[in-house]
């Protein structure tokens, strides 16, 4: 069966044909006889990895402890979109993470993972995260192949369009971008900002940790990015309002950010497609779920300064899975095509 | 002892004309490298144009031939085989989320673009 990963900074999700499963990117170290703690989290049936003596709290759990007890850090496996250079245990983590979202193959399948362009912003590159990445995935005995993320967008964004146009997926650690003719992607790259910047700098504005700018960014119901405040009253001056007004602002603060340097990428890039027609911009990524978010695109963006005709925004379905289902068109497309070649030869 | 430093001024006096000898054998030789070009020969000594650097033959045929060098860097793709310890002592993670039905994904549509 056909396996398609998103292997993002904030959540690791897996898809096939018949489910979706979403893993928080996140980890916590607990100190203490490892023996000891093993135990108490077996009974209490918290999810676990431990390494060398070590034992990390995985996923929603860590993150809910680190709301809980707010001066715990949280740990990443990741950062920025890549493998996080400062966090030792992250691998492990990672291989666990892994493991449970897609399992063991069972006979020959392929697993299409996602990784990001090179980012223009930092002087990283891809080369050692996708390594890594493909390696872990090996052993679970897949046939693996790789796509970039804003690929992986258009393949469920931009089809209805003969797979023209721009295709943005703005994850927690950055935002990776593709323009796209007829499937072949003219320009890709990627820009070192996405949702963690956001909560990094609503963190430090207002004085909170980012466990709880996270929270309020995910459940408030107060959150809208087309309202500039709160109505009530009464809860001016609150924590809650103070973080919602420092997310409006960021939020118009990156996508003028990411807009900005498409436009400076496409102005000097050596050879992009003359698009006869309008296209469309889809957005897809954990980030571009917050209410009122297309909204705040429209508002940024100015026809005039923009070097390509745009047609419309779009938010594709289910936003969020959008680049695992992505990869999982494209490792059911490599599967079909490999079970014709055989039948062919045969 | 006469017979013996006789010998003594002897010795000395051989030993001096020959270092004289050898000394003006050696200065002449250095003039001559710097004044007479020994190399008759039209083909470059790639050992004598070096200057540091061990150009491939390619690399100054096109030089000699006055083609344009380009200084950007080649780029060059490496068979990867990393291996490194991913693995854990003990796990016991539990997806946080599983959302279970029917995928939708635009397979069909995308397998009928690429025709």
């Amino acid at each position: 069966m056909a396996k398609g990963l998103d292997c993002g900074t904030a959540y690791y999700i897996a898809a096939t044909d018949k489910s979706i499963k979403k893993q928080r990117n996140v980890f916590l170290t607990v100190d203490g006889d490892a023996n000891q703690v093993k135990r108490m989290l077996k009974r209490q049936r918290i999810p676990f990895v431990e390494k060398a003596g070590k034992v990390h709290i995985v996923g929603q759990h860590a993150f809910n402890y680190a709301q809980i007890f707010s001066t715990t850090e949280l740990k990443r496996p990741m950062s920025s979109g890549l493998l996080n250079p400062k966090e030792k245990d992250a691998l492990p983590v990672l291989n666990a993470i892994i493991g449970e979202l897609i399992g063991k193959a069972k006979g020959k399948e392929t697993c299409v993972y996602c990784i990001p362009a090179k980012p223009i912003d930092q002087t990283r590159e891809v080369s050692y995260h996708e390594d890594v990445l493909k390696q872990i995935i090996e052993t679970y005995g897949y046939d693996v192949k790789v796509i970039e993320e804003s690929v992986a967008l258009a393949y469920e964004g931009l089809v209805d369009n003969d797979l023209t146009g721009i295709a943005i997926s703005m994850g927690a650690g950055m935002c990776n971008v593709c323009v796209m003719y007829q499937g072949m992607s003219a320009l890709s790259f990627s820009v070192a900002r996405g949702g963690d910047w956001i909560d990094a700098n609503v963190a430090a504005d207002c004085g909170v940790t980012k466990a709880k700018v996270i929270t309020v960014k995910e459940n408030s119901n107060q959150l809208d990015l087309t309202k500039s405040s709160i109505n009530d009253i009464y809860q001016e001056g609150s924590d809650e309002y103070n973080i919602i007004n420092a997310i409006r602002s960021y939020y118009g603060a990156l996508v003028n950010y990411l807009l900005t340097n498409l436009t400076n990428q496409f102005n000097n890039a050596e050879s992009v497609p003359n698009f006869p027609e309008s296209v469309p911009v889809v957005f897809g990524g954990g980030t571009s779920l917050v209410k009122g978010f297309m909204e705040v695109v429209n508002e940024q963006f100015n026809q005039d300064e923009f070097p390509i005709e745009v047609k419309e925004f779009i938010l594709v379905e289910d936003a969020h899975t959008a680049v695992a289902r992505g990869c999982l068109s494209e490792a059911q497309l490599i599967e079909e095509d490999d079970s014709e070649n055989q039948e062919e030869s045969a | 002892m006469d017979d013996f430093i006789h010998h003594i001024i002897h010795f000395l006096m051989y030993s001096l004309v020959l270092w004289q000898l050898v000394l003006g054998v050696y200065i002449i030789l250095i003039w001559a490298k710097r004044n007479i070009n020994f190399n008759n020969s039209p083909v470059i000594n790639v050992s004598e144009s070096k200057q540091g650097f061990d150009y491939p033959i390619d690399v100054l045929k096109d030089r000699l031939e006055g083609k344009k060098m380009s200084n950007e860097p080649i780029e060059v793709d490496v068979n990867r085989k990393t291996i490194i310890d991913t693995k854990s002592d003990e796990s016991s993670v539990k997806v946080d989320e599983k959302i279970k039905g029917k995928v939708k994904t635009q397979k069909d549509k995308l397998k009928k673009l690429r025709g």
